[in-house]
């Protein structure tokens, strides 16, 4: 099955690189979509979306990836991921609830509105404790607050950032991992790989150039990203994990899922396993749509 | 026709020394010649050459690559980009390390990229 792909992108990093060259290699008919170049229109779908049979949402800001997927779906085309999927996992609030809701062990979390309520978030956590934006990657804007005086430069400076979110203060424990991190990529809860990313620092992002090495999962690690997935409304997603000891919890799943690194750091072939997949999802999602209109 | 009469002719009798060589009475014929030679030389690569092959050769210029050069926007420097270059790209400018943004490819076309926004990312 030939398929006719759009792909949201507004920057074409690495990640939709090795998507598009798959895509192309498999005789797929490929519709680069610059979300900057679009004006969306609520009544009727532009040129770009005409006969598509999904879009892959690759948009690099979150606020354009969440209204574009939205479109998506109100123009009746399917989209990777859901604007469900992104609207909880682009907000770790929205998130934290998402994982706890559905029983996956995730770091205790408070979110508060102002300073004072923020300090007092921190102090029942005790030191050292972090401090997140509710909407961020790559592990920016993070704090790892050490003592009480840190807390309140940092909730000062957060306080007059300017942007609203940042007077949404996302309180959370300090998971004191072995200086590693694991990130799975998985498909409707079935991993593709997944990789340790290790640091000296405390935040053990690629991103921040952490070390990455493959790894091998376990059955409790296998449900919980089953878990997790299902609990953010499934999709292609990246869940990350921390051990704690003889368990792991769950810390974040992302949307956008970036998989250079994986890449990479394991044998498989990452973009081949999700272009299958999108294969299977085109085909699922043909398949119900002509069951409807036969209905 | 001698050789002053053609000098006159070629717009060129204002009385300087023509350089050491010059034989205008045959230019117009080495023009012409050259002009045919051009005409042949295309009409011999449409004859022998068929167009499946001028096209598989554009699709092995895609595929295989072959480097392109431009100059960074910012600072001016020679640029060598990659043959496989995609519209939203981005490529760092090896000499002021500015990250350029790929607009166009064929030929490639490059602007400043947008600054990281907060909201970027996975």
């Amino acid at each position: 099955m030939t398929l006719q792909v759009g792909i949201l992108y507004s920057r074409i990093r690495r990640d939709e690189k090795l998507l598009l060259n798959e895509l192309r290699e498999r005789g797929h008919e490929v519709e680069k979509i610059d979300v900057r170049k679009q004006a969306f229109d609520i009544q009727e779908a532009g040129e770009a979306f005409d006969d598509l049979d999904l879009v892959i949402d690759r948009c690099l800001a979150t606020s354009r990836s969440l209204y574009a997927t939205r479109f998506c779906e109100a123009y009746g085309i399917p989209v990777v991921n859901s604007n469900e999927t992104a609207e909880v996992c682009a907000d770790k609030v929205k998130n934290s609830l998402a994982l706890e809701a559905a029983g996956v062990p995730t770091p205790a979390t408070k979110v508060a509105f102002t300073k004072e309520s923020a300090l007092e978030a921190i102090e029942s956590f005790g030191y050292p404790c972090v401090l997140k934006p509710v909407v961020g990657s790559w592990g920016r804007l993070m704090a790892k607050i050490d003592s009480k005086s840190a807390a309140e430069a940092i909730l000062e400076h957060k306080a007059t950032l300017g942007h609203y979110e940042h007077k949404v203060f996302y309180v959370q424990e300090f998971v004191d991992k072995p200086g590693r991190d694991m990130r799975v990529l998985a498909v409707d809860g079935e991993p593709i790989a997944a990789m340790a990313r290790s640091s000296e620092h405390w935040l053990t992002n690629a991103a921040k150039g952490a070390k990455t090495e493959p790894f091998e999962l376990d059955d409790e690690a296998l449900e919980l990203v089953e878990k997790a997935s299902d609990a953010v409304g499934g999709g292609l997603l990246g869940v990350d994990l921390m051990e704690t000891g003889d368990s792991y919890t769950v810390h974040e799943v992302n949307h956008t899922v970036e998989f250079k690194a994986l890449n990479d750091a394991v044998d498989i072939d990452v973009p081949g396993a999700v272009v299958d997949w999108l294969e299977e999802k085109a085909q699922s999602e043909a398949d119900t749509r002509s069951m409807e209109v036969r209905a | 026709m001698n050789r002053a009469e053609n000098r006159r002719g070629c717009g060129r009798d204002d009385g300087r020394r023509p350089p050491p060589g010059t034989n205008y009475l045959f230019d117009d014929i080495r023009k012409r010649n050259r002009g045919l030679k051009l005409f042949n030389t295309v009409r011999g690569c449409f004859r022998t050459l068929n167009f499946t092959n001028i096209f598989e050769g554009f699709k092995g210029y895609h595929r295989r690559g072959w480097s392109t050069m431009t100059q960074c926007v910012e600072c001016g420097a020679d640029l060598t980009l990659h043959a496989d270059l995609e519209v939203g790209e981005i490529v760092d400018c090896t000499t002021c390390g500015a990250e350029l943004e790929v607009i166009d490819v064929e030929p490639p076309v490059l602007e400043k990229a947008p600054e990281l926004e907060e909201d970027w990312g996975e």
